[in-house]
């Protein structure tokens, strides 16, 4: 059995006092895999991750990458790690090579595959200009590749398609699940249940600090969810709308003569989304 | 893919990306070479020498040459006797009134009758007129030099009548310069200047570093850099070069420009660079220290401003006070007026290097310490 990429166990952490950023999680990443991890603006995500790529010192609890404490081997680790941050923190007077160059004199690397990355996110014809006169959605995608200047083997994703364009969103979601392709470890913090979703192999939900579910979208929906579908049939000038639960023992009968019936329009299933599921569990929404 | 990154490799890589963002600053760029242009100009505009004459006027003109003689004999050039031959005269002179042209600071009238009623033992009165800048010290020389002269009047009856002759006997004077005697070779205000200067530059740049080093707290760049194998300690070291670099390179051309290296050049180089060093911590500080980039500027003004206080002390000599000699640049300040005006060897300034190379540790920790704190902070 593969030794997960990332292994964290009983972490927590606190600004000030005693009150409790991240409280006491534990969950594991393996290598090809995203993690999604859902919450709420101060539910711990980007607290955990700050712990995770040794911005901060956990104040208990443990965290490996590949085998490594993020706390006694920082360094070693942080060679092996790209982060996306948030804020579009690139140096704006210096053009889209320059940065991806400088960053990858930090890891060591001499002749960075500059072109390629900037082919990978659509900046090639940009290569030459200065951050300061991309667009929101350009200087994302060079935050992307930036983060992918040393091929990582472990990737932080802080809302990666946060304000992009559906083109730019969709572009990153590619490279995102070609990075996992990859074999890279995947933790991908967002808003957006869509993309956790469409993107991730399992999500976490994570509320006041505290992990609320860790499984994949389809279990947990499953579980969450209702076992029900809704049948609109026409009958003469009326619409008539049925729900069928699909644990009763009549349930095969009825869908059967629903989906035989001429005035059948539409059948749609009960299934929750991953939102009103974090809603039920932890009493509040993600935009929160 | 990544290699082994070595200290060295990171902070290099800092450094050469610092200077390529200051390079792109058009504010910096600009008001950098103007300000270097604009001192070194008023450096060559001021005086190159020190007139240390001190001008007296004298009425009636006769008196000129017993005042002279009595106060120093011939050719003294600390001082000048300028004969006036109306009272009235002397004291427009005094007031700058007459076009003249030497300036005449102090006037002195006496009265027709002076030496006729000294000599007999009669009361009489000199008038002395001063310009309103002239301390009190002087003016109460001045008197003092009267009454000497009176008293010389009559000594010299004395010898001529020994029945009256004064139950005194003048004592031998010498007078001794403790250390080196600068009489006749006084150092010009503008010599003096060249510390100032050096530390205006200086702590010009440690704003430049400050606004540098804000800009990339406040953008987060520096925490972009933090989850890379770079540490807080290698940013630090980075964009202490950086600042050395940018105000060694400014300091040894307004130096080089104003001929101040001489033949100890290797001793200014050396007082340059601790300069540069605690510039670049005292721009460190600045630039951690602020919340945003314009607190951040006036902070580094409130920060940068009090060191150049030390500076000032050498234009205006005197008694420092005890608080001024605690500052950082004092030590600094010193030992380049030490090896700039006098030409001291190391050995004379070895205690001020010292003290301020400790002051450069010192404030390198506390940007360490601040920095490392706002970084968690963010």
């Amino acid at each position: 059995m593969t030794k997960p990429v990332i292994e964290v166990s009983h972490l927590s952490y606190a600004y000030r006092g005693d009150q409790l950023a991240v409280d006491d999680i534990s969950f594991e990443v393996n290598g090809g895999e995203i993690l999604g991890f859902l919450g709420p603006n101060g539910a711990g995500k980007s607290t955990t991750i700050k712990m995770l790529t040794g911005q901060l010192t956990p104040r208990a609890g443990e965290a490996r990458i590949l085998g490594l404490d993020v706390t006694q081997d920082s360094t070693a680790v942080q060679a092996r790690i790209g982060v996306c941050f948030e804020e579009k923190n690139l140096y704006l007077n210096m053009t889209a090579v320059e940065n991806l160059q400088f960053y990858a004199r930090l890891f060591g690397i001499k002749r960075p595959p500059v072109d390629e990355l900037l082919g990978r996110v659509g900046l090639s014809d940009r290569s030459g200009d200065r951050v300061e006169r991309f667009s929101k959605g350009m200087r994302q995608r060079l935050m992307m590749a930036r983060a992918l200047v040393n091929q990582p083997d472990v990737l932080f994703l802080d809302e990666p398609t946060d304000g992009l364009d559906p083109v730019s969103s969709q572009a990153v979601r590619r490279i995102i699940e070609a990075e996992a392709e990859r074999g890279a470890a995947v933790l991908l913090t967002t808003h957006d249940m869509h993309e956790a979703d469409e993107l991730s192999h399992r999500v976490a939900f994570i509320n006041e600090g505290k992990l609320h579910a860790l499984d994949t979208p389809d279990r947990l929906k499953l579980e969450h969810g209702k076992r029900s579908v809704k049948v609109r049939l026409r009958q003469g000038e009326e619409v008539v709308e049925q729900t069928v639960e699909l644990d009763a023992p009549e349930a095969g009968e009825k869908l059967k003569a629903a989906v035989g019936s001429d005035g059948l329009m539409t059948i749609h299933t009960e299934e929750a989304s991953l939102e009103a599921i974090f809603i039920q569990m932890t009493g509040r929404g993600l935009q929160g | 893919m990544s290699g082994r990154p070595s200290r060295a490799g990171i902070i290099g890589a800092i450094v050469l990306k610092d200077l390529r963002e200051f390079s792109r600053d058009r504010l910096w760029i600009l008001l950098t070479p103007l300000a270097l242009v604009w001192v070194i100009v008023v450096f060559w505009l001021l005086p190159s020498s020190v007139d240390e004459t001190i001008r007296v006027g004298l009425h009636p003109a006769p008196m000129g040459h017993l005042f002279q003689t009595l106060a120093g004999g011939e050719g003294e050039e600390a001082l000048q006797v300028v004969p006036f031959e109306a009272e009235d005269r002397l004291e427009a002179a005094v007031a700058g009134e007459l076009e003249l042209d030497e300036e005449v600071t102090i006037g002195i009238a006496f009265p027709d009758d002076f030496v006729a009623q000294v000599q007999a033992g009669k009361p009489t009165k000199v008038t002395v007129y001063v310009e309103a800048e002239v301390p009190a010290e002087i003016r109460r020389a001045v008197s003092s030099g009267i009454r000497e002269l009176a008293y010389g009047l009559q000594a010299a009856m004395a010898l001529k009548n020994p029945v009256t002759a004064l139950p005194v006997k003048l004592p031998e004077a010498e007078t001794i310069v403790v250390g080196e005697d600068r009489a006749g070779a006084q150092v010009p205000f503008r010599e003096k200047l060249r510390p100032m200067l050096a530390i205006i530059m200086l702590m010009m740049e440690a704003i430049a570093l400050a606004g540098l080093v804000a800009v990339e707290i406040e953008r987060r760049t520096f925490t972009a850099l933090l989850v890379t194998p770079a540490r807080t300690s290698d940013v630090l070291a980075a964009k202490g070069i950086t600042g050395a670099l940018l105000g060694l390179v400014q300091v040894v051309v307004l130096l080089a420009a104003t001929r101040s290296f001489g033949s100890q050049w290797w001793l200014v180089l050396l007082l340059v660079v601790v300069g540069a060093a605690m510039a670049s911590a005292v721009g460190m500080i600045a630039g951690s220290s602020g919340k945003d980039f314009m607190s951040t500027l006036f902070g580094s003004i409130i920060f940068a401003v009090p060191l150049i206080i030390p500076a000032f002390s050498t234009l205006f000599p005197g008694s420092v006070s005890t608080w001024v000699k605690w500052m950082p640049t004092y030590g600094l300040v010193t030992a380049m007026v030490d090896v700039m005006s006098y030409g001291r060897g190391f050995a004379a300034i070895a205690w001020h290097v010292g003290t301020a190379v400790a002051w450069v540790v010192v404030l390198f920790a506390a940007a360490w310490l601040i920095l490392k704190r706002r970084v968690e902070a963010l």
